[in-house]
């Protein structure tokens, strides 16, 4: 038997080969090495970046396409052919069963969003970060996505990740991305699935420096009929700081119907009494508050009551409409892209409640 | 302790609430908020056992006079990183301390629900329009 040396070939090279042998490590397993098309890194000057350094938090709905209207108990699907809606309308069913049966549910919320394409819907405000080697997108709920910028390919034999591989390269202040190598088990915004063959092209750019853009469109020739496209905005918040999501660190759940009181997970060693024990006194007094009543609320006061009690959600996104004041109350429609909240609140906009 | 119906207690009017699940990619992907009964809040008082400010869902744990006996209600709300910008921290709610709170009830007739709102001792109001993320 032949034995082969390592080579690699450059990505030019239809069906670059690259031996398991060459790339093993001293400890086993394969290194996953960038490789450049033109022979080395080629790098962008920092001064021709532009400033996206900071937190943005989402500006729409948590949806894919906030231009859709919203229909409550219809998530919006990718345009499938027929094989994969027909899988998808199946899996939503037995999700919505148990649901209603109170079954145990898969509580790890924050992992659909911890991949691509998905994550650039930004449930937890992200944190973007720029430099010549690579543009890095931060998610309190599922890590990092790097998008290089050097100048690199993509892996000749990919290792498939939740978030892909991403390269892009800067067209003035537009950063144009390719992201190929999605895990076939993530799922899609939507609960749907999606094939290996998925592949998501973005423009990314900020038109004022206070808001920044990226225009999706998600190809899968084995599970779409044509493109699945979006643009999602986010808004900078310059004193904010990442908030930790740690989606392991409670699974606390219901307790199935015909089951005792005891909910959730067993007590902690060390915990001291049992459920049924008195909970003991508060050891500091509760300080009274002092509550009064604002200036009646402006529409700038409204966005903000109607953006605070949906949560994570860009408060200039927010079109108040049909605003109505009565006495100590003023109810009003907050209306993003796809959804119309009813919202009211104190007359100063304090206490906001919004329902869908 | 008294349980009972009421209509949404800002929004005054006929006007009927949607019962569906909350939003779209969150409800098939995550887990759907079709289980608890939008349109027909309840109110509940009670003592806390615990509060979890924690993620995927904090949790307010209570105990709520029912028939004469002590029943242990478990409320969800939202993650860490929804509430905390709405004024919830670790601190919220201490063991043992009284409030007033309202809830979307399990429609299977769990002893739990949703968060909407709470009213402390100290008449501080919190809340949480019932679509978390």
């Amino acid at each position: 038997m032949r034995v082969q040396t390592a080579r690699r070939r450059t990505a030019s090279a239809a069906g670059a080969l690259v031996l398991a042998a060459g790339l093993m490590t001293a400890g086993g397993g394969l290194a996953q090495e960038a490789h450049y098309p033109a022979g080395g890194p080629k790098l962008p000057k920092w001064t021709d970046l532009p400033d996206w350094t900071g937190i943005w938090e989402r500006g729409g709905d948590i949806v894919w396409d906030d231009s859709v209207p919203f229909k409550p108990g219809e998530p919006e699907s990718p345009p499938y052919n027929e094989q994969f809606m027909k899988e998808y309308l199946a899996r939503r069913a037995e999700m919505r069963a148990v649901a209603l049966e109170g079954r145990p549910r898969n509580l790890r919320g924050g992992d659909l969003y911890g991949s691509m394409p998905a994550m650039m819907i930004a449930l937890f405000p992200i944190n973007v970060q720029v430099n010549p080697t690579e543009v890095v997108i931060m998610t309190p709920n599922g890590g990092a996505r790097e998008i290089y910028t050097d100048g690199r390919g993509h892996p000749a034999d990919p290792l498939p990740s939740t978030k892909g591989h991403s390269i892009g390269h800067w067209e003035g202040k537009v950063l144009v991305v390719d992201t190929c190598c999605i895990k076939a088990s993530t799922r899609l915004p939507g609960g749907g699935a999606h094939s290996d063959a998925m592949h998501i092209s973005e423009r990314i750019w900020s038109p004022d420096g206070k808001s920044l853009k990226d225009a999706i469109s998600v190809e899968d020739p084995k599970a779409f009929t044509k493109p699945w496209t979006t643009t999602k905005t986010y808004y900078r918040r310059p004193t904010w700081e990442t908030v930790e999501y740690d989606g392991q660190e409670n699974s606390r759940d219901f307790a199935p119907p015909g089951a005792d009181d005891k909910f959730g997970p067993p007590e902690k060693e060390g915990a001291a009494g049992a459920a049924a024990a008195p909970p003991p006194a508060p050891v500091v007094p509760p300080k009274p508050k002092v509550d009064k009543v604002g200036k009646p609320a402006t529409t700038e006061d409204l966005q903000k009551a109607t953006a605070k009690a949906v949560g994570n959600l860009a408060w200039e996104t927010v079109n108040v409409q049909d605003v109505k004041r009565e006495g100590e109350k003023v109810t009003w429609i907050g209306a993003t892209r796809s959804v119309k909240w009813r919202c009211g609140a104190r007359s100063d906009g304090a206490q906001a409640f919004c329902e869908q | 302790m008294a349980r009972f119906r009421m209509r949404s207690w800002v929004l005054s009017g006929a006007t009927a609430l949607i019962a569906a699940a909350l939003t779209t990619s969150t409800a098939s992907a995550h887990h759907s908020f079709a289980m608890f009964d939008k349109e027909h809040p309840v109110q509940l008082q009670g003592t806390v056992k615990t509060w979890e400010f924690t993620n995927p869902h904090s949790w307010l744990v209570m105990m709520v006079m029912k028939d004469g006996k002590p029943v242990q209600y478990a409320v969800e709300g939202a993650s860490v990183n929804t509430l905390i910008r709405q004024g919830f921290g670790v601190h919220t709610f201490a063991p043992g301390e009284k409030i007033n709170i309202v809830i979307s009830p399990l429609k299977n007739g769990g002893n739990g629900g949703a968060f909407v709102k709470a009213v402390k001792a100290d008449g501080t109001i919190l809340t949480e329009s019932p679509t978390p993320n």
